[in-house]
């Protein structure tokens, strides 16, 4: 009678796990053609029954964005993760990636995982970016050049290695200057930008092959970097850009340039002749109007030049007549459209725009002009944030992965197989289908709890099979043991079972807390391999108790045995 | 017992030798880029590439497959001089020097292409974060255990049970140092399998001694403890054995990712049957010499 309800349970356990498991076979067995030919609806459908394969194996992005709250006020901090969290889930969505995975990490960092993900450098784009977007007044030419005077004067002294600034030597120079600084104010009012650059022409630097670095001068430690003017602002060789931020961002410097007034960089270097400059543009320093006015953006073509993609960008109706205002009032000078503090672009004003459209033009390609369009839609990122952790696989390793972790498991199923059958004969033989039970079971309750297949998680399916025979070699040693004591092969089964239950269960649950405090601290890839070696342990102490128990049970209660293959 | 203090002592002394473990990147923070290449070519040709790059402190081993390399940067305050694009101000320098890294390679090595196979760069900050809770995974893991044991054995089992554990994570610990190999993630897992494997292993043991206390009380103890142990031996070798089996498997035949994970639990494995026989039952034994004490029912 007990046999018969065993039976059940075993029965109802197996056809259980090939149910769960029947989508996995189906899926993983189809070959490429056949998985792109299913319907979405049926992929998904596919791929939410059937076994996870971890980033590892599958190939893909593991990203740990971490949130800098420093410069929000208390109101703000308590949910800025969970508004970055909307907001990223809101454009990787739109940037359409199958079965992202965004969660909250503590309180700060959010673990982001993008299987299958090809291109990285845009996904990384298109997370890390906070998509501030503001429009902001390009100051005129004489403001500019007075700015630029002003900082030839206080940077004097101040040198500049690489990006260190070494200011000791500024120290004593910086006083002196500083005092005349308002009484010249005036002279140079009209100061003229192009007066101010250095004798040095593009003229000059186009006969030379090897284009040469503008080098600091005493008397113009700054306008001597400045290349060229363009309208709206001025321009850097793209090689000294680090050097002249770390100039700008000296105390010095800042006590030059007016409260009112901040230097933006545009976002990308322009080729010039033989070399590569980055335009420098004086801004108003608070914005007009800001992108949380911002209520649709779309790729559009671009009407100078159709084979390009621009973004075009419509405000709300409050924002529409700011915008129109704005625009009115400054007809003929420039607005710098600046994303993240840099300026995409810097147009002039032809008329007033009334209808709060504008465009934002200078992609390098149409997957960046996609991409800009998703981050404006989808809203600024209420703080920035930084990667702090990436791993990324490509998908060919991962597929190298899974032929190795099969090679791994086949061979060591068939060495344990062998083995066992070699020295415990029949009940070897029982052993072993035990251990291939496991390994069903194992599978069927990972694709049941949703949990994720990783190259570690097949090492502990693996090493699960050399554990798993445990249980079923203390009950044989135990079954021989009480043979050789003389007792019935009945009741030797019987004393074997018995006694080996205390040291199964002691020795499986001290090696699963072990697994447990595994699964607690390990993340992706360790987690994968604490789930398989818990699921497995418990799997075994099933197997080898219930299931190797009936089959002896039936054997012995049928007929009388003599003699045990063991 | 004399070999395991060898082994440890000499597993400190070379792991202050090298001022403490060697740690991946996991734990120190930095960047590591993988690459696979058509046909091999000598180390010394990727290298050249990356140190013109500007990374002299690269670590670059050839990995798995004769023609995959993996490059290694930890040293990340190199970066002032070769600050990434100066505009990217969300990207961290780790991120930066991976970058810079995939494109040296990507024009190619002596025509070949390169494909990038894996990159991961960690800051230092989890880095630190996961250095701890490493940590403190051990330290739970083993009080979790003390307790359990406690409970089911006595206290004195499970003092000498993890001692006979501590033993096998020490040897483990010697052997990355003495074979030079990191300190990873995946290496502290190696670490608690072979914990939870060798205690299971003492276990079993220690569960045949108890049953012999309740049967054969008039024995002394060194009879019984030794008796136990040879009962419980064929156990011990088979399941040992077959735990071998798989994990020679896995080195042989489990990739690259796998095999320092592999090698490790070989080594522990070995220790971890070693301790269970040679560690734990003649601490139990010591204990009872010194204070014995009658067994609870």
């Amino acid at each position: 009678m007990k046999t018969r309800w065993k039976l059940v349970v075993i029965a109802a356990v197996l056809g259980y796990c090939i149910w769960a498991l029947l989508p996995s076979m189906r899926y993983y067995s189809m070959s490429e053609d056949a998985r792109a030919k299913l319907t979405n609806e049926q992929r998904t459908k596919y791929i939410e029954s059937a076994i996870k394969l971890g980033l590892d194996l599958q190939g893909g992005a593991h990203l740990v964005m971490e949130i800098d709250d420093s410069n929000l006020d208390e109101n703000n901090k308590k949910d800025a993760v969970d508004r970055v969290i909307k907001i990223l889930r809101n454009r990787i969505d739109q940037f359409g990636v199958a079965e992202p995975v965004i969660q909250k990490q503590g309180q700060k960092r959010i673990i982001i995982e993008l299987p299958g993900l090809s291109d990285l450098e845009r996904a990384e784009k298109l997370i890390g970016q906070t998509a501030k977007l503001e429009f902001r007044l390009v100051r005129q030419e004489d403001e500019v050049g007075r700015a630029l005077t002003m900082l030839d004067r206080t940077l004097k002294g101040v040198t500049v290695h690489g990006t260190q600034v070494d200011s000791t030597s500024a120290a004593g120079a910086d006083k002196a200057p500083s005092q005349e600084i308002d009484t010249k104010v005036a002279d140079n009012s009209k100061a003229n930008v192009d007066s101010l650059l250095p004798t040095l022409s593009t003229d000059q630097a186009k006969e030379e092959t090897d284009v040469p670095l503008p080098g600091a001068s005493p008397d113009k430690p700054f306008t001597s970097y400045l290349v060229s003017v363009v309208e709206g602002g001025v321009v850097v060789d793209e090689r000294q850009v680090s050097t002249v931020k770390a100039l700008l961002a000296t105390p010095q410097a800042q006590r030059a340039i007016p409260s009112n007034s901040e230097f933006l960089w545009q976002d990308r270097a322009m080729a010039m002749d033989n070399t590569q400059g980055r335009v420098l543009y004086l801004c108003e320093k608070t914005a007009t109007l800001d992108g949380a006015a911002l209520v649709n953006a779309q790729t559009r073509n671009d009407p100078d030049d159709p084979s390009r993609l621009n973004v075009g960008f419509t405000l709300n109706r409050q924002g529409a007549i700011k915008f129109g205002r704005f625009t009115g009032e400054n007809i003929g000078r420039r607005i710098a459209i600046v994303l993240d503090n840099q300026v995409r672009s810097a147009p002039a004003v032809q008329s007033k725009i009334p209808n709060g459209e504008g465009r934002i033009t200078g992609m390098k390609n149409d997957e960046e002009a996609n991409d800009l369009a998703i981050v404006l839609r989808a809203g600024a990122l209420p703080a920035k944030v930084t990667m702090v952790e990436l791993r990324s696989i490509g998908p060919t390793l991962g597929r190298d992965s899974i032929d190795a972790g099969k090679r791994a498991t086949m061979v060591g199923f068939i060495l344990v197989v062998a083995f066992m059958i070699f020295y415990y004969h029949l009940s070897g033989v029982l052993a072993s289908l035990a251990l291939v039970f496991n390994m069903i079971i194992i599978l069927a309750v990972m694709s049941t709890l949703r949990a994720t297949l990783t190259m570690p998680g097949i090492a502990g399916l693996v090493l699960t099979i050399g554990m798993s025979v445990d249980a079923n070699v203390l009950i044989f040693e135990r079954i021989r043991e009480e043979l050789g004591k003389g007792k019935t092969v009945r009741a030797a089964i019987q004393a074997g079972f018995d006694k080996a239950f205390a040291t199964i269960l002691d020795s499986h649950v001290t090696t699963l807390i072990t697994a447990f405090v595994l699964w607690q601290f390990g993340t992706g890839p360790i987690k994968g391999f604490a789930t398989t070696l818990s699921v497995g342990l418990i799997a075994n102490m099933f197997t080898a108790l219930t299931c190797t128990r009936v089959v002896y049970d039936i054997v012995t209660s049928r007929r009388h045995v003599e003699r045990l293959s063991i | 017992m004399l070999v395991s203090a060898i082994i440890i002592v000499a597993g400190a002394v070379s792991i202050l030798l090298h001022k403490g473990l060697k740690e991946s990147i996991d734990f120190s923070g930095g960047a590591l880029v993988e690459i696979a290449l058509e046909k091999p070519v000598p180390v010394q040709d990727v290298r050249s590439i990356v140190e013109h790059a500007g990374f002299g402190g690269a670590e670059i081993t050839r990995f798995g497959q004769e023609s995959s390399y993996l490059i290694k940067v930890k040293e990340i305050e190199a970066t002032g001089a070769n600050a990434a694009a100066p505009v990217d101000s969300n990207v961290t320098p780790e991120r930066a020097i991976a970058k810079q890294i995939e494109s040296a390679l990507s024009a190619g090595i002596q025509g070949q292409k390169v494909e990038v196979r894996r990159v991961e760069t960690v800051g230092p900050k989890v880095g630190g974060e996961l250095r701890k809770a490493a940590f403190l995974a051990v330290i739970y893991s083993l009080l979790g255990i003390l307790i359990y044991i406690s409970w089911r054995f006595q206290f004195r089992f499970a003092v000498a049970a993890i001692i006979a554990t501590a033993h096998d994570a020490l040897v483990m610990l010697a052997f990355f140092s003495f074979a030079g190999l990191e300190m990873s993630v995946s290496g502290i897992a190696a670490i608690l399998t072979v914990v939870g494997y060798s205690l299971a292993d003492t276990v079993v043991v220690f569960d045949r001694i108890r049953e012999n206390l309740g049967l054969r009380r008039r024995e002394d103890m060194a009879t019984l403890i030794n008796t136990s142990i040879n009962e419980t031996l064929s156990r011990t070798i088979i399941t040992s054995g077959t735990v071998m089996l798989t994990l020679i498997a896995l080195l042989v035949f489990g990739g690259a990712v796998i095999r320092e994970f592999a090698l490790a639990m070989i080594v522990g494995t070995i220790a971890g049957t070693y301790s269970s026989i040679f560690i734990a039952a003649p601490i139990l034994l010591e204990w009872q010499m010194w204070h014995p004490n009658k067994p609870k029912k």
